[in-house]
């Protein structure tokens, strides 16, 4: 029976040479015990230690299920980067994957749609409304329009009660 | 004015005052706040270039219908040294500019799910990673402005 990686394992990676992670694996010779290294490491939320475990796995060789898995993992991680890397090779090798795909659309890198959208002058007047009034409010959600107070209530779901549209209105709470 | 490479270039299409002070009540460092819309509401964010992804207070999420449903199941994100579960979404985020030309952007945002009569007591935040990385940035403490532009001059 294969010892499952424990998270002592892991720390040694950290407090050792990062050298031994790949002999550890190839003495295991099991793929699944490097996704257990990973599990491991999102566990202790060690990025460091998710971020090397990933790099030492043959990600070509891994199932849809296994990239998907991993994906989660390195979120849990704080590895966003792996994350998103992971996401889009997983797409690459499994086109018709509906989950790998849904999450290479969602952790893309950020993409400008519009740039040339006109200006909107009443930020300054609503922040101009803040400046003043934020002591007043405090911990309450107000609905501003062009500097003017529209609502306040104690919770955005209650303000929405009151305003009959949300365009060009402000909704904020007040901290 | 906006900003200018030398040759002319535009660093950034648009620019817009921020507020500066602490972000909930607890906190006592000013933050740098500013006015945006989030799938077309307008709201505040905090500029967090710590941070990742545009985390939109789930309030606000509610506001816009945004189905956890639709997003990535539940993800974990450590914000300020606490995991917290959540959806992950793609959602449409612009920045509004006073001067020049505003700017919408695609990004992904992390909605927390919370505990039944659970509070959210952070306002949302517009992290580097996944939010604000594709775009140049620029402040003036002098005017409290906050400076932004495409890398590629937009759209």
């Amino acid at each position: 029976m294969r010892r499952i990686p424990q998270k002592e394992d892991v720390r040694l990676q950290r407090t050792s040479s990062v050298s031994v992670l790949p002999s550890m694996l190839e003495t295991r010779g099991d793929q699944r015990d490097t996704l257990a290294m990973l599990e491991v490491a999102a566990d202790l939320n060690d990025e460091a230690a998710f971020v090397q475990a990933a790099r030492e796995i043959d990600w070509s060789q891994r199932s849809a299920a296994d990239f998907v898995r991993a994906v989660r993992l390195a979120l849990a991680a704080g590895a966003h980067l792996v994350a998103r890397h992971l996401a889009a090779q997983g797409a690459r090798l499994y086109p018709d994957h509906p989950e790998l795909q849904k999450m290479t659309h969602v952790l893309a890198p950020p993409r400008v749609v519009k740039a040339n959208l006109p200006p909107v002058p009443s930020v300054r007047a609503n922040q101009d409304w803040l400046r003043t009034h934020a002591g007043e409010y405090k911990g309450q959600w107000v609905a501003l329009q062009d500097g003017a107070l529209l609502a306040v209530a104690a919770t955005a779901s209650e303000l929405k009660a009151h305003l009959e549209n949300k365009d060009h209105i402000l909704v904020t709470k007040v901290f | 004015m906006l900003l200018r490479f030398e040759d002319g270039r535009s660093f950034a299409q648009g620019a817009c005052t921020f507020l500066y002070h602490p972000a909930t009540e607890e906190d006592v460092t000013p933050r740098i706040i500013v006015a945006v819309q989030i799938e077309g509401l307008q709201t505040e964010t905090v500029v967090d270039t710590g941070g990742v992804y545009l985390v939109c207070d789930p309030e606000i999420a509610d506001l816009l219908d945004v189905d956890p449903a639709r997003g990535l199941g539940i993800a974990e994100l450590n914000i300020r040294g606490i995991k917290v579960s959540g959806s992950l979404h793609r959602l449409s985020l612009t920045l509004l500019a006073e001067q020049g030309q505003s700017l919408e952007l695609e990004a992904t945002a992390f909605v927390p799910r919370l505990q039944p009569n659970e509070p959210w007591k952070l306002p949302s935040f517009m992290g580097l990673m996944g939010c604000l990385e594709r775009l140049r940035f620029a402040v003036d403490p002098s005017t409290d402005t906050f400076y932004f532009g495409a890398l590629d001059g937009g759209g």
